[in-house]
């Protein structure tokens, strides 16, 4: 399988009035064709910005100051951010989720007429064909009397309602992949069950490739074929999603997941245990790995040597630490 | 939307009714009375005249009843359509007003269609070129904009453009039937002065309006659609910044109101915020009471209409 978008080594900064913010530090990842990846961090790594690098939606003060990324072929990087070319791209081969449905959708224009405008757009439908396609994307994603809803404005409909017109949005115009930006991160529990069990539907079924932007774990286990863990603007970890889970190799990684509950475990049978400790300040990075100050396993080399890069600890297991954890315990 | 515009209705006049209790009540606070003038006129001093005929005045214009009977027979009065009718001038209020009405009311909407116009546009330009010298040159003259006063502004104006240059007239009005082009002269600097500060608090207001607009997710998601800046501006920008614009309609046309009042004296213009200013001068009591319920008037209306504007614009208000 081919990867549909390769993502090499992209530096992203914010140019403050503070300082320079190094969001996204030569980050690399790919998506193959219908796979789902996880990517995952806590608030501020820089994985949003990653994606919206991508999609070359990243406003001033930000600015992508190198790398590639490479959609069918092109790096799509060097098209004009506002031009035809990288506007066929977005929403009509590549679509993005946001985080925030009660505010991504525009609230003076009707649900179909944020629907319709992509398909006339990029598949030069007209008024008609657009509206009954729109309806028929919207009852795929379960809004019940979808004939009826769509003429309804967003301010009528609940945020996990406007979370499936987003996804109904980005379907729309059958994008080779999804970007999902913490796409549950708004909604209740149980509404993020039936929102993912839906996004999981749907992208198999349409062999759409998804990569789901996240902080939340449970996430990334139950979809997700690969992930990548980020940390301060950085990959440092990166596999199949079971070897991560069952075998983490990075301090940060670990840390993670002993900081989460799993359900089946016996109450009081074992401490959830936080990371002590604050992620670095972007703008005044150490030299030296950023996990450092945070970090249980560090040794002198951590202390004199910067910032490792991924290196090979499994067949696809890549992580960013000088130390061997699997042999140390 | 019906019990809406009823509500809004309702409230309108019951904030008219309270505009012209405290100007009723204001003027007649003032030191002195119309008599005085009236009397003038008939070459008598307050000094010399008999208390007998003094008094006789008094009830001839109504004004030895207590405040509170007075105000309940104008206000009877006015719903009979009658506006009353002038002691200084001896004339009825309703053939001075549609006089001179027609006049403000004409210079008023094309400084309302310039001023709002031209702001917005410009604001839209701004927003869209911030951070440039362009946006760097327009704001600044807003910002001059709305704090120059309209007299000074139209005295200025007077010094350049009709004293040194000797471009247009100073002052005046005349018919646009009995000469365009002088007409045309006679307006320019009037209607300057009267959009200046609403062009300026629009082009502001359109500013950053837009740039709030501008960050917002769901400009973010119709960039995410693909689509291109033109539409994005035009259908997914203005339509959420004209929000706010559109509810401060109607204070520039309040403002633009009583900006005639000082902009109609400094040109001469014969219109109603002349003949307000002398009703003033002369504290002819019904010329300012009439005045005073017209504009208020004019203003309430003007922002009903915003309101009921501002629910079809926004759906989120249209089905409360």
């Amino acid at each position: 399988m081919a990867a549909i978008l390769e993502i090499d080594n992209l530096t992203t900064n914010f140019y403050t009035e503070y300082g320079t913010v190094k969001a996204v530090d030569g980050v690399s990842y790919y998506v193959d064709e219908g796979e789902i990846i996880g990517l995952v961090g806590e608030s501020g790594c820089g994985k949003s910005v990653s994606v919206l690098s991508a999609m070359q939606l990243i406003q001033t003060p930000g600015k992508i100051d190198s790398g590639r990324v490479i959609f069918d072929g092109e790096d799509i990087l060097q098209y004009d951010s506002k031009g035809e070319k990288m506007r066929s791209i977005r929403g009509g081969k590549i679509a993005m989720i946001f985080q925030e449905p009660m505010t991504s959708l525009n609230p003076v224009l009707s649900i179909c007429r944020q629907l319709t405008e992509a398909l006339e757009i990029h598949l030069d439908m007209d008024i008609q064909s657009a509206r009954e396609r729109a309806i028929e994307l919207l009852s795929m994603v379960g809004v019940p009397e979808a004939a009826v809803r769509i003429d309804d404005f967003p301010h009528q409909f609940s945020g996990g309602m406007r979370q499936r017109v987003m996804i109904a949005m980005a379907l729309s115009c059958n994008p080779a992949l999804i970007i999902a930006d913490e796409p549950t991160t708004a909604v209740d529990v149980t509404t993020q069950a039936q929102l993912l069990e839906l996004m999981n539907d749907l992208v198999t079924r349409l062999n759409t490739s998804l990569i789901i932007v996240t902080h939340n774990l449970g996430v990334v286990a139950r979809y997700a074929q690969r992930i990548y863990v980020m940390y301060a603007g950085r990959i440092i970890e990166s596999g199949p999603s079971e070897e991560i889970f069952e075998n983490p190799r990075h301090p940060y990684t670990i840390g993670l997941m002993r900081s989460i509950p799993r359900l089946g475990e016996k109450r009081g049978g074992r401490k959830l245990i936080p990371i002590d400790g604050m992620p670095p300040d972007l703008i005044f990075m150490p030299p030296t790995c950023a996990f450092l100050p945070r970090c249980t396993y560090k040794t002198k080399q951590c202390q004199e040597e910067p910032w490792p890069a991924l290196r090979q600890v499994g067949e696809k297991h890549r992580t960013a630490c000088f130390v061997d954890i699997g042999e140390k315990e | 939307m019906t019990a809406y515009i009823i509500r809004r209705v309702i409230i309108g006049f019951i904030i008219l009714l309270l505009v012209t209790m405290i100007v009723f009540l204001f003027v007649r606070l003032l030191p002195g009375d119309p008599l005085i003038v009236y009397m003038a006129s008939y070459d008598i001093s307050a000094q010399t005249i008999d208390e007998e005929t003094y008094q006789y005045l008094l009830a001839k214009f109504g004004l030895d009843r207590p405040i509170p009977v007075q105000y309940i027979n104008w206000l009877g009065d006015i719903f009979r359509g009658d506006l009353g009718k002038s002691i200084v001038l001896q004339e009825d209020i309703t053939t001075l007003m549609a006089n001179v009405m027609p006049r403000t009311a004409y210079l008023g909407a094309i400084s309302m269609i310039i001023g709002t116009g031209l702001g917005v546009l410009f604001g839209i330009i701004v927003a869209l070129r911030r951070g440039t010298r362009t946006d760097t040159i327009i704001t600044f003259m807003a910002n001059i904009g709305i704090t120059v006063p309209q007299f000074w502004l139209g005295i200025l104006l007077m010094y350049f453009f009709a004293y040194k240059l000797g471009w247009l007239p100073t002052s005046g009005w005349t018919s646009p039937f009995d000469d365009p082009l002088m007409h045309f002269k006679q307006i320019i600097m009037p209607v300057i002065c009267l959009s200046a500060a609403g062009m300026s608090g629009m082009c502001r207001l359109t500013r950053s309006c837009m740039l709030e607009v501008m960050r917002q997710d769901y400009v973010r998601t119709a960039w995410a659609k693909g689509l291109g800046e033109k539409m994005i501006v035009f259908r997914h920008q203005i339509r959420n910044a004209v929000i706010p614009i559109v509810t401060v309609l109607g204070g520039t046309l309040g403002g633009i109101l009583g900006g005639a009042i000082i902009v109609e004296n400094v040109f001469a213009i014969p219109g109603m915020g002349r003949l307000m200013v002398s009703g003033v001068f002369d504290q002819d009591y019904q010329i300012v009471q009439a005045g005073v319920l017209l504009f208020g008037g004019i203003v309430i209306f003007s922002n009903l209409v915003v309101d009921i504007t501002w629910a079809w614009i926004d759906p989120r208000i249209r089905y409360d």
